[in-house]
């Protein structure tokens, strides 16, 4: 059924009355188009996939790096926690023997190089200790710091913001405030931890990076904790105004695209909130080398599917211009066949009049001249006469083999046994004399061209009466059997002259004649003719036969 | 019908040569006039050019017409003298090489009466020739509307 549909599409697409500007958009929206479709939505899902999966890379990323922090920032309040627990510890704070307490950290700094310098404050925030010690700040107030506030107001370990402290050298810390509990558990001290910035710019490097991206973590202010590209101990940096920041300190984690309004680049920020301690971890890349695999990739796909896209419209304009050229080579074909038609025609009445001239005016000789004539000289006449009537015979017999060819096969129901049986009558009819048994199987009902299958039992039938003409009686028979791949195989056969096998592959050609003029009469063209009506049935056409022992000739007509 | 003349419509001189043989053969006595192409054949017709002043009250008793003629071709003649009255009724034989079917079927559905085809065969030519003067020429009946 497919195949169907397709032959008439060829059809239409070669008829004559189909606009190529109809067949062109056609061949167009049929091929191009769909090619075209495939390969936008492929690539736009594609990219959707690849630039999902670059970015929730880099969104887990942020989220790894922001638990390992978490994860070194409670180490660190946790050594703050356990020294101020310590029993001797807070016995002394309880009774104010603040000199004596810190006495107990002296080695701290030593033992956790993170820990730079250790306060001691009451309750007032009033520094009463520092390990090491720097007596420009002791007895000073900080109850402005940070650290202060936050620890002050529910009496819990609190981290402060990033500042730059008071004491020389004037680095830039971070505060963890541990509050130290009496007896009673209520406060009373604050043991406050600083920690150079340093450490988190250390911790960072040791987050392990690709490609030019780079970790920066700010405080819940928004401050830069640590940052690779700016000095820790500099002015401390406010970047509460970066998005990535502002989100992560809602707490929010997620990856943002943004114009660096530096550098001109676009960015890639993978943000995270440091849990518990209101902190930001931003992961930052250029735009440029997130996507740099993906980008690649799509830029394949594309050169691909241009490709693809490419082929198919070169497809398409080799299908038309073979359309194109099918078409014209299908007019020049009928072209040549009007032609012929009209040689033809033209042959068949100017060739016949110089014949019957030669005839006629030889004949008039014969007759008025007979006296004066030798027997000779009516030999000659005779046989220019008959020269005359073969070549006319040979011109009738070359335009019906032209003619066959030209015409179109009309298919229709026949009932060959009355065909073979009307012929035979004719035949018997021309001579009645001639002694002849006629054997023609009844019922053979077919499928074919009348006009022209009418002509090949005219001419086989016709034949096999010919051939038999020494016969008393001729036997000719028609009918047929089934054959060896299954299909009706006719055949005509004669108790006639017969032929040499040997020469059986002349038999179907033009103008081949197996036996001499004087011996049958004939112009040789009889069985090319039966041969192109079969094959234009689809059949085939064959014989055999023995001299003096009859011919018999098969032939078959098509699926 | 010796009286009445055959108009033999006839470019080839061979073939009017033969015609005329065949015809004297078969002791066809009437007068045959000879048109050598459409024109002339229409001249004789309708009494104009050549055979003008020609009494057209001869008709002639029928008229052997080849087909493939200069100037005039054989079937515009006989359309032309369907379609006239005084001609309507002329009994012609298209008498031609010609055995396509275009033509044959051109030739009845313009009016012609019979079809015969030359054959290369002078004698059968001669048997041919025979057969149409005996019945055109004294076993058939030709239309009263003439005047006899």
């Amino acid at each position: 059924m497919l195949k169907s549909l397709l032959d008439r599409l060829v059809q239409a697409a070669l008829s004559d009355k189909t606009r190529p500007r109809k067949v062109q958009s056609a061949l167009f929206g049929f091929i191009v188009v769909p090619v075209l479709l495939v390969a936008i939505i492929s690539s736009m899902q594609t990219y959707k996939d690849l630039t999902k999966g670059v970015l929730a890379r880099r969104e887990a990323f942020a989220s790894l790096a922001a638990a390992t922090l978490k994860e070194r920032i409670d180490r660190l309040m946790d050594v703050g926690l356990s020294l101020a627990t310590r029993v001797r510890f807070r016995q002394l704070v309880a009774q104010g023997r603040w000199e004596e307490a810190s006495q107990i950290l002296q080695d701290i700094p030593r033992e956790f190089p993170a820990v730079e310098r250790i306060l001691l404050a009451d309750l007032g925030g009033t520094l009463r200790a520092d390990v090491p010690v720097i007596p420009s700040v002791r007895g000073q107030s900080f109850s402005y710091r940070d650290w202060y506030k936050g620890v002050s107001q529910e009496w819990k370990p609190y981290l402060s913001e990033a500042y730059r402290r008071m004491a020389e050298p004037r680095y830039n810390v971070v505060a963890a405030a541990i509050p130290i509990r009496g007896e009673d558990g209520g406060p009373t001290g604050i043991l406050v931890l600083q920690i150079k910035l340093d450490t988190f710019l250390q911790w960072s490097k040791e987050v392990d990076m690709e490609g030019g991206a780079f970790l920066y973590i700010t405080d819940r202010r928004g401050q830069a904790v640590s940052h690779p590209h700016l000095p820790p101990h500099g002015e401390v940096l406010d970047f509460s105004g970066v998005a990535p920041v502002q989100r992560a300190l809602r707490g929010e984690r997620g990856i943002l695209i943004s114009q660096d309004p530096v550098g001109m680049e676009q960015q890639v920020g993978a943000y995270a909130p440091i849990p518990g301690y209101g902190w930001a971890v931003v992961v930052q890349q250029a735009a440029g080398t997130t996507f740099a695999v993906r980008n690649r990739t799509l830029a394949t796909m594309a050169a691909f599917y241009g490709a693809v896209v490419v082929l198919s419209v070169l497809l398409a304009s080799v299908i038309l211009s073979m359309i194109d050229r099918l078409k014209r080579v299908s007019n020049q074909l009928e072209l040549a066949n009007k032609e012929l038609e009209a040689f033809s025609y033209s042959v068949s009445h100017d060739l016949r009049a110089p014949l019957r001239s030669i005839d006629g005016f030889s004949q008039a000789l014969l007759e008025d001249y007979a006296d004066k004539v030798d027997a000779e000289g009516k030999d000659h006449l005779h046989r220019i006469r008959g020269a005359a009537q073969r070549m006319a015979d040979l011109i009738e017999a070359l335009l019906a083999l032209s003619r066959v060819t030209r015409s179109e096969v009309h298919r229709a129901p026949l009932d060959l046994s009355a065909l073979a049986g009307a012929i035979a009558a004719e035949l018997q009819q021309r001579e009645p004399g001639r002694q002849a048994e006629w054997v023609i199987q009844g019922g053979l009902a077919t499928e074919g061209d009348a006009r022209l299958l009418r002509a090949v039992l005219e001419n086989l039938l016709g034949n096999a009466w010919k051939f038999t003409a020494a016969r008393a009686p001729a036997r000719i028979e028609f009918g047929v059997w089934a054959g060896s791949d299954g299909r009706p195989t006719y055949f005509v056969r004669d108790n006639g002259a017969g032929f040499d096998m040997a020469y059986e592959d002349k038999l179907f050609g033009a103008f081949q004649r197996l036996h001499t003029q004087a011996e049958y009469a004939g112009t040789g063209i009889g069985l090319a003719t039966v041969q192109r009506i079969i094959h234009r049935h689809g059949g085939r056409v064959w014989a055999e036969g023995a001299p003096g022992k009859g011919a018999t000739f098969y032939f078959t007509l098509g699926p | 019908m010796a009286d009445r003349s055959i108009l033999l419509v006839e470019d080839n001189p061979d073939d009017v040569a033969l015609t005329l043989r065949a015809l004297k053969k078969n002791n066809i006595a009437n007068q045959v006039v000879v048109a050598s192409d459409g024109a002339e054949a229409l001249d004789y017709l309708f009494g104009t050019g050549k055979h003008s002043g020609r009494d057209l009250g001869e008709m002639p008793a029928v008229v052997l017409l080849d087909l493939k003629l200069p100037k005039v071709d054989g079937l515009e003649v006989l359309r032309r003298l369907r379609t006239d009255e005084r001609t309507k009724l002329l009994r012609v034989v298209i008498l031609t090489s010609s055995k396509e079917e275009q033509d044959l079927m051109n030739g009845y559905k313009l009016g012609a009466n019979s079809y015969v085809r030359k054959p290369v065969d002078f004698v059968k030519f001669v048997d041919a020739v025979r057969q149409l003067g005996m019945y055109w020429l004294v076993l058939n009946e030709p239309p009263p509307v003439e005047g006899e």
